[in-house]
């Protein structure tokens, strides 16, 4: 018994490398990527299981270091840490306080339909844009694409200083590499007059147009939660219509910022 | 907010960093696996100029040309310069080795999206560093250097006493860790596999990987917890109060550097997430972190002596708040 115990500590560092090459591949192929990554990394994170689970396979027959028990907490809070993540804390802490880009993961990840070239409100046309994309429009100022109608979709930041304002703050998380990088960018939006603005930390699409916010109304916002952010402080979106929509958590984050049409959204 | 949902988001970052982190460790860890096994040391020993600064550009040259992590070098310098490498070349190639090295500078280009100005502005700060610790140590003994220059003799990095000969007497097993909390299982690894037989050089390539990879990992876990919690648990207003003000956010964060230890090869991904700090404090961040962190410190004070340790500790930090404090002030505090 003592020599199997001994047997399989010689082995924990093979075995753990072994685990985290598989959860990698599981990440990278079944599994919610997207909650740690961007999705243009999974090529790399793939490849890097593959190297990973030989390397662990090498290290399993033939161990390179004894047991270490600094080693091997390391491993059970990385496995604790797996767990939290996707094992439902999500769902525990879901309450009025949840940072809203901490999602719970839906697997296996539902179908995500196509982007339109036009989204249409109240006989309308809009061009579907992310809150990304919005902000590089309204950071090169007044122009013919500054002047469109554009649909856009975030959680709603609700505020009492926004509300005496009829406005609300609509972001999204932009993820360049991971979670952890995260920032997120958002606009004021400006609702129509006597128009309840929709519930905070809910999930909508705004339809409206951009209008340069004056100088004497500029404000710095910081949203709350860990994420830095950015929000627009030269233009706002007057908008025409809000619309709440169910949220799918794939669609939560930002992964691509495009130029012109069509937009990512 | 509530403790469940901050641990949340903890875990949720702190796996995200790791992941994000782990590819280019691993690379980082079979290059220097193959380098271990391929490249003959002793042949480089040879080629080396004895002159001060010729031998320290020479280290940092190579240098350049290594892919390998902090903690490994650390070791590694002891053993060159035990092995007669001048001590201008090792130190040289000690400090900048994690820094301008491919494999880091590829990872500091993808963390900041393509953006080459921050791998340069950090390769340069720690090419200067480098080289004015690496002349400073050039014109000294290696007596004044090595706490303990008999035990480089040997250059196995096991600490026992004794010829290359003598080590089929305890390296039977597994390599351990000599005595060290942050010892490095590369210098574990027996003689034997550090200069392998033809037929072993694949093995001996993996079991360097693997032992640079195990030593790292543990590293790059911890540090991306602490980095995790700063997001997960520091009031924004914090942050905030940091982020907008030049004086304090370059030597925060050469402070949050030199506690979280990160690793060269990942540090530069938890950089860019402090997105909205003045450029020069993100600049300062990676260029004295891979430097001077709490690790290193550990490792320093077992190998080289107090002086040489008080030196690497004053000089890379003087070099890089000077530098950023200069570039902060002339990019006007942008981020």
């Amino acid at each position: 018994m003592t020599k199997l115990l001994a047997a399989l500590a010689a082995r924990c560092d093979g075995l753990a490398m072994l685990a985290l090459a598989g959860f990698m591949g599981w990440l990278a192929t079944l599994g919610n990527y997207w909650m740690y990554l961007n999705p243009k990394f999974k090529p790399v994170t793939l490849a890097a299981a593959i190297v990973l689970a030989v390397l662990g396979a090498y290290a399993t027959l033939r161990p390179v270091a004894k047991a270490s028990l600094g080693r091997g907490l390391c491993y059970l809070a990385l496995a604790c840490l797996v767990w939290f993540s996707e094992g439902g804390l999500q769902t525990l802490s879901a309450n009025d306080d949840s940072d809203v880009f901490s999602v719970a993961p839906s697997l296996p990840a539902p179908e995500i339909a196509p982007v339109p070239e036009r989204l249409r409100a109240d006989g309308q046309d809009y061009v579907p844009i992310n809150t990304g994309e919005l902000f590089d429009v309204a950071a090169k100022g007044p122009s013919p694409a500054f002047e469109r109608p554009y649909a856009v979709r975030g959680f709603v930041h609700r505020s009492p200083e926004l509300d005496a304002k009829g406005q609300f703050v609509l972001y999204r998380l932009a993820v360049w590499c991971c979670f952890a990088d995260g920032t997120a960018v958002g606009f004021r939006v400006k609702t129509s007059p006597g128009q309840e603005p929709p519930a905070d930390k809910s999930w909508v699409i705004a339809y409206g147009h951009l209008a340069v916010i004056p100088e004497n109304d500029r404000q710095d916002i910081i949203l709350p939660g860990m994420s830095f952010s950015s929000v627009s402080a030269a233009a706002l979106l007057v908008a025409d219509t809000v619309e709440a929509k169910e949220l799918i958590p794939e669609e939560t984050y930002m992964f691509e910022w495009r130029q012109a049409e069509p937009y990512a959204f | 907010m509530n403790a469940l949902h901050n641990l949340d988001l903890f875990a949720q970052a702190t796996l995200s960093i790791v992941l994000e982190a782990v590819p280019f460790l691993l690379l980082g860890s079979v290059a220097s696996g193959l380098v271990e096994a391929y490249v003959p040391r002793d042949r480089l020993t040879r080629l080396l100029p004895k002159g001060r600064l010729a031998s320290t550009l020479v280290g940092l040259g190579i240098g350049a040309l290594t892919p390998c992590c902090e903690c490994g070098v650390v070791f590694l310098a002891r053993r060159l310069i035990g092995k007669g490498v001048p001590p201008g070349a090792a130190v040289a190639f000690m400090l900048a080795a994690p820094v301008i090295n491919p494999v880091s500078l590829l990872a500091t280009l993808v963390a900041f999206r393509g953006d080459p100005t921050m791998a340069i502005w950090r390769c340069a700060l720690v090419i200067v560093a480098g080289l004015v610790v690496g002349y400073w140590a050039g014109g000294r003994d290696v007596l004044s250097l090595l706490r303990d220059p008999a035990a480089a003799a040997p250059a196995c990095g096991c600490g026992h006493d004794h010829g290359p000969e003598d080590h089929a007497h305890h390296h039977h097993g597994p390599a351990t860790v000599p005595g060290t909390p942050f010892g490095s299982l590369a210098d574990a690894v027996p003689l034997a596999a550090v200069v392998p037989s033809r037929r072993d050089k694949v093995g001996s390539a993996m079991r360097h990987a693997m032992a640079d990879f195990l030593d790292m990992a543990k590293v790059l876990i911890l540090g991306s917890m602490v980095a995790a919690a700063f997001k997960a648990y520091v009031p924004v207003s914090v942050v905030m109060a940091l982020e907008n003000d030049l004086v304090l956010a370059i030597p925060g964060m050469m402070a949050l550097a030199v506690v979280l230890s990160l690793c060269s090869q990942a540090d530069a991904f938890v950089a860019a997430s402090f997105s909205t700090f003045p450029a020069a404090a993100k600049l300062a961040f990676l260029a004295l972190g891979p430097m001077l962190d709490l690790k290193l410190l550990l490792m320093w004070r077992q190998v080289f002596t107090p002086r040489l340790t008080r030196v690497l500790t004053v000089v890379p930090a003087a070099v890089v708040f000077i530098a950023c404090a200069a570039y902060g002030i002339l990019t006007g505090g942008a981020s």
